[in-house]
């Protein structure tokens, strides 16, 4: 049976139900027909408190939780961002005693790129790998 | 509104003890709703504490378009949703539209509200009743009736419309008032 407040019935039997719960609401003294007392006993018992069976300490167990859960999150990240440096540096480091002989190579497999011509590719190589990562974070949705 | 973004503003700033404050301030809303869809304690008690950990992780996103009760009704109600349908069990049940037909000619017999109310087998045979409603019309008439929120803050709450909201809720009560008619009929 769908809502339909067009509908004669079952508009009053809405305006019923809504007028018992009102009254209830603002404790009123009983009074009607039976209907509207009926429902009205119905409001009652649904305002009726639940038993919340959590712990006492519920609040202050999940703030403990959540406070530890970001301290986790956060030396996690400080890690990574660790990790992230060192590889960096390594990389670096990789690059100044590596690179003349990396740009030898490069030179002989392709003789157009010389001098600082070849080091701009070199740099837009890393670009390019960059930002290839960058966009492969943002499909997955990895923050 | 702005005890809400004083509250948060204290979460977001670290301030001691006031996720704890949040937390038992909202609770009782979060045990309505997931105790309400799941039925079952246990399973309720970690729900709630799952949707308080996803309140703390995602209070930054809050914008205060609705106050802080909506906002958490809707990460427990999403919480209690992924736990049915991994459960597979349906939120609403059929029903044909004449099933209360007769019921809607009918305005009763004399009733006594107060004698009625005094019956505590008739009590615990309507909480009954409102224990075998689905659990979607069951959150409702709950969020509804105890809670006391309104029928488009429950429309936040739960991603419904709003004409859906007074369908679940005028079925039920109808449903309800059906089964008190039923057992006035069977009471000495």
């Amino acid at each position: 049976m769908k809502y339909d407040p067009t509908s004669d019935s079952l508009a009053q039997e809405w305006q019923a139900q809504e007028h018992a719960l009102a009254q209830e609401r603002d404790s009123l003294p009983v009074a009607g027909e039976a209907r509207a007392q009926q429902y009205r006993l119905l409001a009652r018992v649904l305002r009726e408190p639940m038993e919340i069976a959590l712990p006492v300490d519920f609040a202050r167990q999940v703030a403990l939780r959540a406070l530890r859960q970001q301290l986790d999150g956060a030396l996690e990240r400080q890690l990574l961002r660790a990790a992230l440096w060192l590889f960096g540096l390594l990389a670096l480091g990789s690059l100044y005693t590596q690179g003349a002989s990396w740009l030898l190579r490069l030179q002989a497999f392709a003789p157009g790129w010389s001098g600082s011509s070849g080091w701009l590719w070199l740099l837009l190589a890393c670009l390019g790998i960059n930002w290839l990562g960058g966009r492969r974070h943002l499909h997955t949705g990895l923050p | 509104m702005n005890e809400d973004r004083l509250l948060v503003d204290a979460v977001l700033a670290g301030r001691a003890g006031a996720f704890e404050r949040l937390v038992a301030q909202h609770q009782g809303l979060c045990w309505h709703i997931l105790q309400r869809l799941v039925r079952h304690p246990e399973d309720t008690r970690e729900l709630c504490q799952e949707t308080f950990l996803r309140v703390f992780q995602y209070l930054h996103q809050y914008r205060y378009e609705s106050a802080l009760k909506t906002w958490i009704g809707r990460v427990a109600y999403a919480v209690g949703l992924r736990h049915l349908e991994k459960k597979q069990v349906a939120l609403v049940d059929a029903e044909s539209a004449e099933e209360h037909a007769e019921l809607l000619q009918s305005e009763g017999d004399g009733f006594d509200l107060e004698a009625a109310w005094a019956d505590e087998e008739l009590r615990q045979r309507l909480h009954a009743a409102i224990e075998t409603l689905p659990p979607l019309p069951r959150t409702v008439l709950t969020l509804y009736h105890l809670d006391e929120l309104s029928i488009p803050d429950i429309a936040q709450v739960t991603g419904l419309a709003v004409g859906t909201i007074k369908s679940h809720l005028f079925r039920s009560r109808l449903r309800l008032r059906e089964v008190l008619q039923a057992s006035i009929g069977v009471c000495p």
